[in-house]
């Protein structure tokens, strides 16, 4: 029965295999002399749509024909115009000297003043090329083109990380064009050893996908592996974050986020130099770090900017909130409805006074504040922001107050409920969040199905379950199982910085020494003022 | 998959077959608070604050159960706070506040707690929910009849908790619950926060669990209980219970309690009186801010001997009727101290040898130091300890360290 429910949703084998006739087509098709046929057959290819602009000029010393082809939004025109067309009308005039046979090479190295200029031969590429806002020149005579780096497309600017934002550290956050991204990164990293790896995924769509590491402290292994898989996806679609990492990770149906998403430069730049490997998506504001474990996820931004006894402490509080996020409601409901008899006499008779008049079983009650939660958050991200407020105040004001004055929930219920929202809030990864969210329903049933005995029996198989969930050969639960104790500096707690000498040991980094610490004497000051 | 969904099979059934087994939410379990324990016959009557509108008459029909064994021999009464009227007081919620009792207070009669217990859940729609059971007032008759007998249930039921305090009460129980005190909600609460302040007075009794008294029963040791009075408003803690073999015996007068947990090593804190030596009328007032008790069991022939030290620090806190007196002179402070020691010494002496010569009673606990400190000689008297105790002699001496002596300007 489930395999057949399963069937329906799973691809069909055999059916409806689609063959991507065009492309395979390119690959065999080279340039041929006549520049004419080689217009024609490219633009065939391209499917003559009317934003591919062609551009015929004859050099007038040599009296041979050169095309200029490039697409009118993608290309910057000022490129293809001020280093491409014009000095190829002008400065031809210089070439009397050469001979025939150089022509191509002296268009190539001394009339093109564009930053890049490649050769190419096959169809593939120029496509490839003009199809990404590159303009390809090809010349009368030669089985070769001209490739010109033009892209100038223009994104939008740099902000702040919108779901990450830091109180202290930089405002900066990822756009969506590839290059600004990789500007960022490079900014941040003047080390030649950082290597941008680009890869193209997308049968359709040609994305470019560039794997970031440090060589010299990445584990090459993992590179190698990470290079494999992305080489291996083969998708039609645009690719997405949420797309590759489903294709990248081991477990792709778990709930628990094996690959960090993040919006945050810095934090990019600091798992690249811990040994991390960032996967940057053209398109994509979010920047993909792998392999990531949960305490990982856990650290945020700001941990790195203030004094390490307050950050320890919020860290701490912040592994609490995890657990609050995912079990609070359950233990409310283990306690009131099986165990009263550990809360102390007031409170048990406070929350049995909420309770009296309520018509629903706590269960009902937790899993309709739930739904309401949900719908709320859901809402309110969907509308802009100034109609997102009047949802909040509604929501939460409104019906909140009047269903506990309907004596449709308890008070006591809504703090709960919203005190476990406030506590997932805290989790600096999303992804994390939500699987906590997603895990309170589970813990609810077991909850009220078997009271404390059905939490512990769920918290021992979720630990049982993270404890040997591995992504990438490593551990979920790294440093904290398997057991290694120097690598706690930066887990539950935010040791200080002086500790920090060596990399994280779970990521088998080939350079482990991150930082060298000598202790400086301080010269003490005698004299007195 | 198959893996997977056998499990999720195997834990629908297993909820379905055994159900959720002790589900039940929070406010349809019926709290008791307090229990109180009363002879049978007569059914207490309480006090005049019975809420219910049917006449006494035939409010007792339903408080007599059929018993399967037997005559009914006790009159329990459960105290169950109406949960509406109790909390969460807020403008906006309603039901709550004022008029009429917060508790509801059920009385039922029979010779097993465990089925009145039962019996009760025919006339509430509540279940009756002991795991927050404060207080157990036990009357001063059913105290003398024997103790163990009547706290068997509440120590062997799995909802009853050890930390429950006991207390034995003047006249009927049910009279100490039906007091609706001005402060605290129920008299129930009142009866177990009111041993907490034994750090101010050491005239109370901070050692009343029920576990620990049941303990003693089964030790065959001696022991005491707050003994509390009520009048229609008011609980007093006054004195104390000295229960031997299970049973009441007596009553000592709280100035007795005090010296009894000097002796026990039990103070926490608390005054003493002296008449001043140099002034005829002055009382000083010792503050005692902490006693300690070494004991030494010297066991020479047939009969053990006991030499207790007591070492007492505290600050004088006042000097009454008199004048103006600083008390900054060193020879009169040591007076002063010698002076308390004295009186300690002397009070002890007296108050043991009261309690071995009117009871017999080892509420001291001697057999306890006996057993731990020499095992080989308690093996030999063991069996005649309750013979022997009642000429065993004591010898007390006590030291006073006067710490400070109070602001005077």
């Amino acid at each position: 029965m489930l395999k057949r429910i399963k069937s329906i949703f799973t691809h069909r084998k055999n059916e409806n295999r689609y063959e991507n006739q065009n492309i395979e087509e390119l690959k065999k098709f080279k340039l041929g002399n006549d520049l004419d046929d080689n217009i024609s057959q490219l633009l065939r290819f391209m499917g003559n749509c009317f934003d591919i602009k062609t551009r015929k000029l004859t050099l007038s010393k040599q009296n041979v024909e050169v095309a200029v082809v490039y697409i009118d939004n993608l290309a910057d025109s000022n490129i293809v115009l001020e280093h491409i067309i014009k000095p190829l009308t002008i400065n031809s005039s210089d070439a009397e000297s050469n001979a025939n046979n150089n022509l191509f090479e002296h268009i190539k190295n001394s009339v093109i003043s564009a930053g890049t200029a490649e050769e190419t031969e096959s169809y593939d590429d120029i496509v490839l090329a003009v199809m990404s806002g590159n303009t390809f020149v090809c010349i009368e005579g030669y089985s070769k083109g001209i490739i010109i780096n033009s892209k100038g497309y223009s994104g939008r600017s740099v902000t702040e990380p919108i779901m990450e934002p830091s109180v202290k550290g930089p405002k900066e956050g990822f756009v969506e064009l590839l290059k600004d991204n990789l500007s960022i990164i490079r900014r941040r990293i003047r080390d030649p050893n950082l290597s941008l790896e680009k890869h193209i995924v997308g049968r359709r769509t040609k994305g470019e996908v560039v794997i970031a590491y440090m060589r010299g402290i990445v584990n090459p292994e993992l590179v190698n592996e990470i290079r494999k898989r992305i080489q291996a996806v083969d998708i039609d679609d645009h690719v997405t974050t949420a797309k590759l990492l489903h294709f990248i990770v081991d477990h792709p149906k778990s709930i628990f986020p094996q690959v960090q998403t993040t919006e945050r430069p810095d934090k990019v730049v600091s798992a690249l130099l811990s040994g991390q490997i960032g996967i940057i998506i053209e398109g994509s504001p979010t920047v993909l770090i792998t392999p990531v474990t949960l305490p990982m996820l856990l650290q945020s931004a700001d941990d790195y900017h203030e004094n390490t006894y307050i950050v320890s402490l919020i860290r701490f509080s912040r592994y609490v909130c995890l657990i609050i996020s995912a079990l609070f409601p359950s233990i409310y409901i283990a306690i009131t409805s099986f165990h009263p008899g550990i809360l102390p006499t007031t409170l048990a008779l406070s929350i049995a006074g909420a309770r009296a008049g309520v018509p629903f079983p706590a269960f009902l009650e937790a899993v309709a504040m739930e739904v309401t939660l949900e719908i709320l958050e859901e809402a309110g991200k969907r509308l802009p922001k100034v109609i997102g407020q009047t949802v909040s105040i509604v929501g939460g004001l409104v019906i909140g107050q009047s269903a506990v004055q309907a004596k449709i929930v308890s008070p006591i219920m809504v703090i709960v409920i919203a005190f476990t929202a406030i506590a997932s809030f805290t989790i600096p990864d999303y992804s994390l969040n939500l699987a906590s969210r997603i895990l309170r329903i589970p813990f609810m049933i077991l909850a009220t199905t078997l009271g404390a005995f059905g939490i512990s029996i769920g918290v021992l198989y979720i630990l049982g379950y993270l404890c040997s969930l591995e992504n990438l050969g490593m551990s979920y639960m790294e440093p904290i199982t398997p057991y290694r104790l120097r690598d706690w500096k930066d887990t539950i707690i935010r040791a200080p910085y002086s500790t920090f000498g060596k990399r994280p040991e779970f990521l088998a980094p080939e350079d482990s020494q991150q930082q060298i610490i000598t202790k400086i004497k301080k010269a003490k000051n005698k004299g007195g003022p | 998959m198959m893996k997977k969904c056998i499990f999720v099979l195997i834990y629908i059934l297993l909820i379905s077959s055994v159900g959720c087994w002790d589900r039940k939410d929070i406010e349809t379990r019926g709290f008791v608070l307090g229990i109180a324990i009363d002879d049978y016959p007569p059914i207490p009557t309480g006090g005049a604050t019975t809420q219910n509108e049917s006449k006494p008459e035939e409010e007792k029909k339903f408080e007599l159960m059929q018993t399967h064994v037997g005559r009914p021999t006790y009159a329990m009464t459960v105290q169950i706070p109406i949960i509406k009227k109790a909390t969460f007081r807020s403008s906006s919620f309603e039901g709550t506040g004022t008029g009429g009792p917060a508790t509801h207070e059920i009385t039922q009669v029979g010779n097993s707690f465990f089925s009145m217990t039962r019996e009760i859940s025919s006339r509430l729609e509540l279940t009756p929910y002991y795991e927050h059971l404060q207080a157990l007032v036990v009357s001063e008759d059913v105290a003398r009849k024997g103790l163990h007998e009547v706290l068997d249930f509440f120590i062997r039921d799995h909802e009853m908790r050890r930390r429950t305090r006991i207390f034995v009460s003047k006249g009927e129980a049910k009279k100490v619950l039906d007091v609706v005190p001005r402060i605290e909600d129920y008299s129930a609460i009142l009866l177990a926060k009111l041993p907490l302040n034994s750090t101010v007075n050491s005239r109370l009794i901070q050692q009343t669990d029920l576990g620990l008294a049941i303990e003693n029963i089964h030790k065959r040791n001696d022991f005491i209980l707050p003994y509390v009075e009520a009048t229609k408003d008011e609980i007093k803690s006054l004195g104390a219970a000295i229960c031997k073999d299970g049973k009441m015996v007596g009553w000592i007068s709280p100035i007795e309690v005090e010296y009894i947990k000097h002796i026990r090593g039990l103070y926490e804190g608390g005054v003493l009186n002296i008449k001043d030596p140099y002034h005829e009328k002055a009382i000083v007032t010792l503050e005692i801010a902490s006693s300690k008790r070494k004991i030494t069991p010297i066991c020479e022939g047939d009969k053990p001997k006991f030499k207790i030290d007591l070492r007492i620090r505290g600050s004088i806190s006042e000097y009454a009727n008199l004048k103006y007196h600083d008390l900054l002179d060193e020879n009169e402070l040591t007076v002063l101290e010698d002076a308390f020691a004295s009186k300690l010494k002397e009070e002890c002496q007296t108050v043991i040898n009261s309690i071995q010569e009117r009871y017999g009673a080892d509420v001291f606990h001697f057999n306890t130091i006996l057993k731990t400190r020499k095992p080989d000689y308690w093996e030999q008297i063991n069996k005649q300890w309750h013979d022997i105790f009642p000429t065993v002699e004591v010898d007390v001496s006590a030291q006073v360290k006067i710490a400070h002596v109070g602001n005077i300007r």
